[in-house]
């Protein structure tokens, strides 16, 4: 729980241009905040998925305290308070990898659909800029609404 | 704001020259030579005399066993 | 700098010689002058005719593409009255830094056919020294001494145009490319522009012998990295003619507007139409600053997602501190140490004593490592910090996803309105004014095009500069690999690593320069903004793509919801805080002209720059219209006590301007109070 910021984040090379498109377009101002979304829907779906083909996205020092703590925390909850679990940053990341994987995978079949190029046999899925002018707003929006409805529900 | 003054005193190239100081010294050495030419000559005058030093530079970075 | 005199003769709408005194020996302090005057009698001329004396200067940068002929300076009914050539001339008095000078410049006029040809004729300078006696400069050196009083890059930040305000305070890529100009003036850094590009040059010749070696991954990766830099040229080049041609349709939509206003029976419809198109840009451009900001709730809302674990864990980690397990009360070290020597303490052998010994392995099992506890106690602090603004964060989201949702409603009840208006002066008899009204939606409809065009290119540009990055850092790699010791691949590296290192410290330096003008702006924003705004408004900051925003107190962006009044103060306080830096930093030191800029200010943003202006600027040349400058700003001026001057632009019946002095206590006769409007 050192809060490292010297490990490689990675997420599945299949979704290198989508994170590259969220940036630039301004949804969000860098990968580690899509990353934290993803990783936040996978965790409340309890759904995790293994990257397949890493692909270095971003250094962990660009991780804010605020994301750090809620890492811990779902790695806590998860392992019942075995603080063991998250004394190896690079270790629990890896789990969280998992996590943002799937959660991405959610992001897209709830959200971002909409958003995508047509997708063609396997090819790596792409924002579509001329429907993206209200995209940050939505974004937001279908967060949010993610949100009230897993708090509320719990 | 005399930082201000500083930043747009007309010696500006003698700051540029100061904030190279943390650079390599190949690298500085042609950067300066590249304003200094730069304040007498054009563009491409200023490129085609950088040829010559960039060789002799990086020949001496070779002697140097880099 | 302070102005003394101006004398003009033959002068764009100035027919004839007439003078005009911007200071008066016997009123040194008075250092505000008003020239008074309808749009199109020569307010801005007077401008014109300084920076024409100063530096033979015919274009203002408000001028844009305006053809040559149309910016001529002989006056045109002296040209018709004569026979042959019109002098036309502007002689400037000036003090600067104790010394005083008469500037004279004239050219000839002459009528050729249709057209009108102009010929520099005459450029004198004399200096009067401290003992009285006129030297004349060089005419080869006027132009060095000219420039050494007021360098002719930075001139332009003098004048405040209605329409200069205006433009900054549009999130546009000509409010960067306006901003970002300012700042590269400012900079003086030819020398290291050039050298950047020759070093650049050299980079990609080496490169371009590089990629014909025999490495191919090397030769592979060059060759992606030229097609990325030649894309990136591209979409620049595309960038810059999409905001030529937003600039020139808007241009036209001007002509067009004055062209309907011939049209006087719709002339009410086509003034409220262009009110409901500003307020409808406003908004839209709220609405995009509003979207620009949205990024920053995207890691609060998500927080919120996991907000349940997030209190499931702070609440854990709570019992454990008060059961005292975190921090324990006993070391585990210790009763580690205790169960290894089978010695308490107080020196009982614990293993004798079942009792003791059960005790002794129950605190281990309730104690941790120090680290692990210290980690835990961290974790516990930040986790408090997050769940403590789950509630501010959650309505802070509400807040602003309502917020875009009114304005976006605000805007369909805008266009709603615009319909009807256009339906109105789309039914109008006037068939020219139908068609010039298609001609004038066209042009709007294209520039929207536009617009949607260069953010697609902006994006596109991002994401190659994001690649040629990545691309970089590989060729860097290669290149270690293949040729450390190859002499041709060290003068790429050299070469290259010089280009970064020459735009690391071109980056520096803009860096420097936009925090210093955010400050300076800063500070005059402060003191020009109303009470309100005062309260909430904080820092002016020039972001990296020379955009302006504007932090509230909370160090957030704010920009999207100030008002109109409140953006102009932040243009204006924009300006002069370039005027200051041009001015090298302490007072601004030459003439500020503003015109007409006091168009949608409230009173009492009015009442602060009439206090102000003339405390930081060594002279203040206020060039108004009877709709800005009322009886109440006459008021509030002459109480300042720094007003010396007032001059009316008075119509002649042949179309040409006489200046009229008057004295400044007549001027509250002649100006009308509010009411009148």
């Amino acid at each position: 729980m050192k809060m490292d910021g010297k490990i490689r984040v990675a997420t599945d090379a299949h979704y290198k241009e989508l994170y590259n498109n969220m940036k630039s377009s301004g949804t969000v101002g860098d990968f580690h905040e899509l990353f934290f979304v993803c990783a936040c829907l996978g965790y409340r779906k309890k759904k995790s998925i293994q990257v397949k083909k890493r692909d270095d996205r971003f250094w962990s020092s660009t991780i804010t305290p605020p994301e750090w703590a809620c890492y811990y925390a779902m790695i806590l909850e998860q392992n019942e308070f075995d603080y063991a679990k998250v004394s190896e940053d690079k270790d629990m990341l890896a789990v969280i990898e998992g996590y943002a994987n799937a959660g991405i995978d959610i992001l897209i079949e709830g959200f971002l659909n909409d958003y995508l190029l047509p997708i063609s046999n396997g090819s790596d899925p792409q924002l579509d800029p001329t429907c993206c002018k209200e995209l940050p707003k939505q974004f937001v929006h279908f967060i949010f609404e993610q949100s009230e409805s897993e708090t509320w529900d719990n | 704001m005399n930082d201000l003054g500083k930043t747009l005193l007309p010696d500006v190239n003698a700051l540029i020259i100061e904030k190279l100081n943390t650079y390599p010294a190949d690298v500085r050495e042609l950067a300066i030579q590249a304003i200094r030419l730069s304040e007498a000559y054009p563009e491409t005058a200023v490129a085609e005399q950088l040829q010559t030093i960039v060789r002799k530079l990086a020949k001496q970075q070779g002697g140097n066993g880099l | 700098m302070i102005l003394h005199k101006m004398i003009v003769e033959n002068f764009r709408q100035f027919r004839g010689r007439q003078e005009i005194e911007f200071w008066a020996p016997s009123l040194p302090h008075h250092n505000v002058t008003v020239v008074f005057g309808e749009n199109g009698r020569g307010k801005t001329g007077l401008f014109r005719a300084i920076m024409f004396c100063l530096f033979g200067e015919r274009r203002l940068s408000q001028d844009g593409d305006v053809p040559r002929e149309e910016l001529q300076l002989v006056n045109v009914s002296a040209l018709e009255a004569n026979t042959g050539p019109v002098r036309t001339s502007v002689e400037l008095e000036f003090t600067h830094m104790g010394r005083s000078y008469r500037l004279r410049r004239a050219i000839l006029g002459m009528q050729d056919g249709k057209r009108i040809i102009e010929e520099d004729d005459e450029k004198r300078l004399f200096v009067i020294t401290s003992d009285g006696n006129t030297l004349t400069v060089p005419t080869i050196e006027i132009d060095v001494v000219i420039d050494s009083i007021l360098d002719r890059r930075v001139k332009d930040y003098f004048l405040f145009d209605g329409e200069k305000i205006e433009r900054l305070t549009r999130a546009s890529i000509e409010q960067r490319r306006e901003i970002s100009a300012g700042i590269r003036n400012l900079l003086n850094v030819d020398a290291l522009e050039t050298a950047i590009r020759a070093v650049g040059r050299v980079s990609k010749a080496l490169e371009r012998e590089l990629s014909n070696s025999s490495h191919e991954e090397l030769s592979r990766l060059l060759k992606r990295i030229s097609d990325n830099e030649e894309e990136q040229n591209q979409l620049r080049k595309r960038l810059d003619g999409l905001a030529d041609e937003i600039r020139l349709a808007r241009q036209e939509i001007d002509k067009t507007d004055n062209e309907l206003k011939k049209f006087n029976e719709i002339r009410h419809l086509l003034d409220k139409r262009k009110l409901l198109e500003q307020e409808l840009k406003d908004q839209e451009q709220q609405a995009d600053e509003a979207l620009k900001e949205m990024h920053n709730l995207v890691c609060k809302a998500s927080a919120l997602i996991v907000s349940p674990t997030v209190i499931t864990v702070f609440e854990h980690i709570e019992r454990q501190k008060q059961k005292g397990e975190i921090p324990s009360e006993i070391r585990r070290d210790l009763i580690e140490r205790i169960l290894t020597d089978d010695k308490c303490i107080c020196g009982r052998d614990v293993l004798k004593d079942p009792a003791a010994h059960s005790h002794i392995l129950d605190w281990q099992k309730r104690t941790s490592d120090v680290t692990t506890q210290d980690a835990a106690l961290n974790l516990w602090r930040y986790l408090s910090e997050v769940r403590n603004h789950f509630g501010d964060d959650a309505d802070l989201v509400e807040k602003r996803l309502q917020q875009y949702g009114n304005i976006r409603s605000t805007i369909a009840n805008i266009n709603r309105s615009l319909e009807n208006v256009s339906n109105q002066i789309g039914t109008s008899e006037r068939q020219d004014a139908t068609k010039l009204d298609e001609h004038r939606k066209k042009l709007q409809d294209g520039i929207i095009t536009l617009e949607a065009n260069a953010r697609n290119a902006q994006t596109l540009l991002e994401q190659l500069k994001q690649e040629e990055e990545r691309l970089r850092a590989l060729l860097k790699e290669e290149r270690l690999k293949v040729g450390r010791n190859d002499e041709l691949s060290r003068r790429s590296i050299l070469a290259r690593d010089t280009q970064d290192a020459l735009n690391d410290v071109h980056d520096q330096f803009t860096r420097e320069i936009k925090q210093l003008i955010g400050q300076s702006a800063t500070q005059f924003f402060r003191e020009l903004l109303d009470k309100e705004g005062r309260g909430n408004l904080r820092t002016i900051v020039v972001n990296d793509d020379y955009s302006l925003q504007v932090l509230d107190r909370y160090k957030k962006p704010f920009l999207a919801n100030i008002s109109a009044g409140q953006r102009q103060i932040m243009s204006i306080s924009f300006i002069a805080a370039l005027a200051r830096a041009a001015s090298r930093g302490g007072q601004i030191e030459i003439p500020l002209f503003m015109d007409t800029p006091f168009g949608r200010l409230s009173f009492e943003h009015r009442q602060n720059l009439i206090n102000h202006i003339p405390t930081f600027a060594s002279q203040w040349i206020l060039l108004a219209t009877d709709t800005e400058f009322r009886r109440q700003e006459a008021n509030l001026l002459k109480t300042s006590g720094k007003w010396g001057k007032f001059f009316i632009l008075r119509p002649t019946h042949d179309g040409n301007t006489t200046i009229e002095e008057q004295d400044i206590n007549s001027a509250l006769a002649i100006l009308r109070d509010e009411e009148d409007y």
